[in-house]
């Protein structure tokens, strides 16, 4: 007993460079991430304690971020929406925020097409470990019955271990390039810029961009079962918690106007509106509005010229239809 | 699984445990060899599923013709046929995972059958081979039951790229009590820690400058080339090493003992004493069962070299079903007969010159070894002599090697690292003894070097092993 006792003593001890970079790994995100995890972080903090007592927030991934000025939409409205983000990580980012601080009067969802086929953004998601094991299990499982290619990949299980406790074989490398703390100021910047924009986040700063957005490479709407599912819990999530909803779409430049295929856009509007279809309630617009090229950052992001233009159109839609008497007759 | 993966650190731990529990609380050591089995086949299996039915399928094959051959003491002509129809479908099954795909693409390109290669089936077919080759010679006696002969023929820590164990060695061990044992674990820890050391902070690094060249061949020097074959030579050492080291030290925490694969190979003067200390177990295999029975030096000169050109060629054969391969092996045993043919004038060089020609034609070997095929093989080679660019050699910078400053300083660190523990390994006869019998401080010291060098090559990434595909 006194061998075994003093391997594993010795072993702790070998351990403690290991044990010290995964402490710093887990306790100082902020100091060494990249900046893309700032929105993250800022949307976590958020729905533990919010910024604003909002009673309209905007929920989606980096277009929805990037496209909508809460500010300018209405009052009391915030961002919650995350770039790279699908609907799986929403589903909960949402729930999260509906169990500690009460469902919203009003939401917008705002979701790239393009995130309904291709779950890229899984690893960056388990990176910033944003989910907690539980909530990552469920969608593994879930994942596992859909049969989806990412999520359910050979060797995700030590995959998600190796985040959650934060080894170096993930972190390290970011750890150099910021030399440990070297992102902090920009990251503490970036997070109070969000803040102030009232989750706003700028993706492209570009004066215009034509170049095509992803959804131009699919010739069909190859969906992903798993994303579909999500979205599906979503709406209903929202719906049965009485929240008056718009589902909108956002815009893309026209270039990728031009080239996106017409079985594409007719599949993804018929998954909207099968989604949709149990709450006649819910405001669908399956249209993909197509702006200037020079209204776009990146090829995929308005700047912020082209998400003033989308906030405000939005907002007269919105008006057009008394959203927001909707909104407070749900609740009268 | 990986060695170097999350998987494996978790699998270990498990393993070890449960095997010294059943081993301290069973009287035999049938459910403690069940528990070994039931481990390795999720090791092999955790890449494919399909893989632990050829895995069972050439233990039985196998153990049935041992079984068999112990009741045909007297029958010698039976027992020899049934050496050669185990012989047969062992080596006829390894054949066909690796040359069917290449033969039917010869026949039809539009065709080609379309096999996928099972990891690890050259060396554990190698090793159930053992086991019938040294019943059939009366070495070794028939393995007690099913279960340890299962054990020994699946035993995780060899089953991906050996050491290919002989069953007279290994077999035995499995009848054996291997209770908890702090030294050596202790001993074992480190042989693993150090073949971590030799694929982190060394072949992952390389393989970075290497790929690099060899992405971009067309385009460089043959300075270049022949800087990044250098290198390959001392990768892929790193690379096999560390797999055989780790598989040394785990067999050793479960205590197992493991024939060493590499014996410092690159102090070795002559290409026939290299191949003495390179993938030994391989080597000992084809002296034991090709070189020997062909006559191996007994039947004249001639046939001395004939038969190491044909054990080379074979050797080459086992490596895959590509021609650069096969190559390869002819070059390696043509090299040794021309050594043999000039040694009075070797006999005079120094031999630091001896040391030096010798790296220079493994690594010359190397240039098949490590093209896609043959056409790039010849390109490269071409190239060194014909494109040299003497002065690429003042003009090229360690820097261009895709490894930064940092990876460049920490490779140096790691090269020095291994030349001290080869030097120490090659005097005491074994490093990592020699590290435990150090005073407290200096131990520690030694620990965390080898700790924080591994840790900081961590954000590289786990990287396959360059033998699986073996």
């Amino acid at each position: 007993m006194k061998d075994r006792l003093k391997l594993i003593r010795n072993f702790i001890i070998i351990s403690l460079p290991l044990i010290i970079l995964c402490l710093l790994a887990f306790l100082l995100p902020m100091s060494y991430m990249s900046v893309e995890y700032v929105m993250w972080d800022e949307e976590f903090e958020n729905s533990e304690k919010p910024y604003i007592d909002a009673k309209t927030v905007i929920i989606g991934d980096s277009r929805a971020k990037s496209s909508v000025l809460p500010a300018l939409l209405h009052e009391d409205t915030y961002n919650i929406a995350i770039g790279g983000a699908t609907p799986i990580e929403m589903y909960y980012a949402v729930k999260n925020y509906i169990d500690r601080n009460g469902a919203p009067e009003n939401a917008v969802v705002i979701f790239a097409p393009y995130h309904f086929c291709d779950i890229d953004n899984w690893d960056q998601t388990l990176y910033f470990n944003f989910l907690t094991a539980g909530e990552i299990g469920e969608i593994y499982f879930k994942a596992l019955e859909t049969g989806d290619p990412i999520v359910a990949k050979k060797g995700r299980i030590p995959d998600m271990i190796s985040y959650r406790l934060r080894l170096p074989s993930k972190y390290l490398a970011q750890m150099y390039e910021a030399r440990f703390t070297g992102n902090k100021e920009a990251n503490m910047k970036k997070f109070d810029s969000i803040r102030a924009d009232l989750g706003y986040c700028e993706f492209g700063s570009a004066d215009g961009d034509d170049g095509e957005t992803h959804e131009v490479y699919h010739e069909t709407f190859d969906y992903s079962p798993l994303v579909v599912y999500y979205y599906g819990e979503l709406i209903k999530l929202l719906a049965e918690n009485n929240v008056n909803l718009l589902i909108a779409q956002p815009p893309i430049n026209e270039a990728s106007g031009k080239a996106i295929h017409k079985e594409f856009t007719e599949g993804y509007a018929a998954c909207v509106e099968e989604a949709a279809s149990d709450y006649p309630q819910i405001n669908v617009i399956t249209e993909i509005p197509v702006y200037d090229n020079s209204l776009f950052g990146d090829s995929i992001h308005v700047n912020r010229k082209g998400a003033e233009a989308y906030t405000v159109e939005l907002r007269e839609y919105m008006e057009s239809i008394d959203f927001w008497k909707q909104g407070s007759e749900i609740y009268e | 699984m990986l060695f170097n993966s999350v998987a494996f650190a978790i699998f270990l731990p498990i393993v070890a445990v449960i095997y010294f529990l059943l081993e301290a609380g069973g009287k035999s050591h049938t459910i403690s060899n069940v528990w070994l089995i039931a481990a390795s086949y999720f090791y092999y299996m955790y890449a494919d599923v399909r893989y632990g039915l050829l895995l069972l399928a050439v233990t039985l094959v196998s153990y049935g013709s041992g079984y068999l051959m112990r009741y045909m003491v007297h029958e010698t002509r039976m027992k020899k046929k049934l050496l050669i129809l185990t012989v047969v479908l062992l080596i006829g099954t390894l054949f066909f995972f690796k040359y069917a795909g290449l033969l039917s693409s010869l026949m039809n390109e539009d065709r080609a059958l379309r096999i996928i290669l099972p990891v690890g089936i050259s060396f554990y077919i190698f090793q159930s081979l053992t086991y019938v080759f040294e019943i059939y010679q009366g070495k070794t006696e028939a393995a007690p039951s099913f279960i340890s002969y299962a054990a020994f023929a699946s035993f995780f820590p060899v089953l991906l790229s050996g050491p290919i164990e002989k069953s007279s060695h290994l077999l035995p061990q499995f009848e054996e009590r291997h209770l908890f044992d702090y030294q050596r674990i202790r001993h074992g820890l480190i042989r693993m820690a150090y073949g971590y050391f030799l694929k982190l902070v060394l072949a992952s690094r390389l393989a970075i400058a290497v790929d690099l060249i060899y992405d971009n061949y067309m385009d460089v020097t043959g300075y270049q080339l022949l800087l990044a074959t250098c290198l390959y030579s001392v990768q892929i050492f790193c690379d096999f090493a560390s797999y055989s080291t780790i598989a040394i030290g785990v067999a050793e925490i479960l205590g197992f003992r493991l024939s060493e694969n590499f014996t410092q190979p690159f102090f070795t003067d002559s290409c026939a004493s290299f191949w003495r200390h390179w993938h030994i177990t391989l080597n000992n295999w084809f002296r034991d069962y090709v070189y020997i029975p062909l006559g191996g030096n007994r039947k004249g000169t001639f046939r001395k070299y004939l038969n190491v050109f044909i054990v080379f060629t074979l050797s080459g054969m086992w490596h895959g079903a590509d021609i650069t391969y096969i190559l390869w092996g002819m070059l390696s045993g043509l090299f040794q007969i021309m050594e043999a043919l000039i040694a009075p004038l070797r006999a005079r060089f120094p031999r630091w010159l001896k040391v030096f020609f010798t790296f220079m034609l493994f690594t010359f070997s190397m240039f098949l070894f490590r093209s896609e095929d043959i056409e790039q093989a010849f390109f490269i080679i071409g190239r060194v002599f014909t494109g040299f660019d003497v002065s690429s050699v003042l003009t090229t910078s360690l820097f261009d090697l895709g490894l930064g400053v940092f990876n460049l300083l920490y490779l140096a660190a790691g090269l020095v690292v291994l030349l001290i523990y080869d030097i120490v390994n090659e005097r005491t006869g074994d490093a990592a003894a020699y590290i435990v019998s150090r005073r407290t401080p200096v131990r520690w010291l030694i620990y965390y070097l080898f700790v924080v060098m591994i840790l900081g090559s961590a954000s590289i990434g786990a990287q396959q092993f360059i033998y699986f595909q073996f």
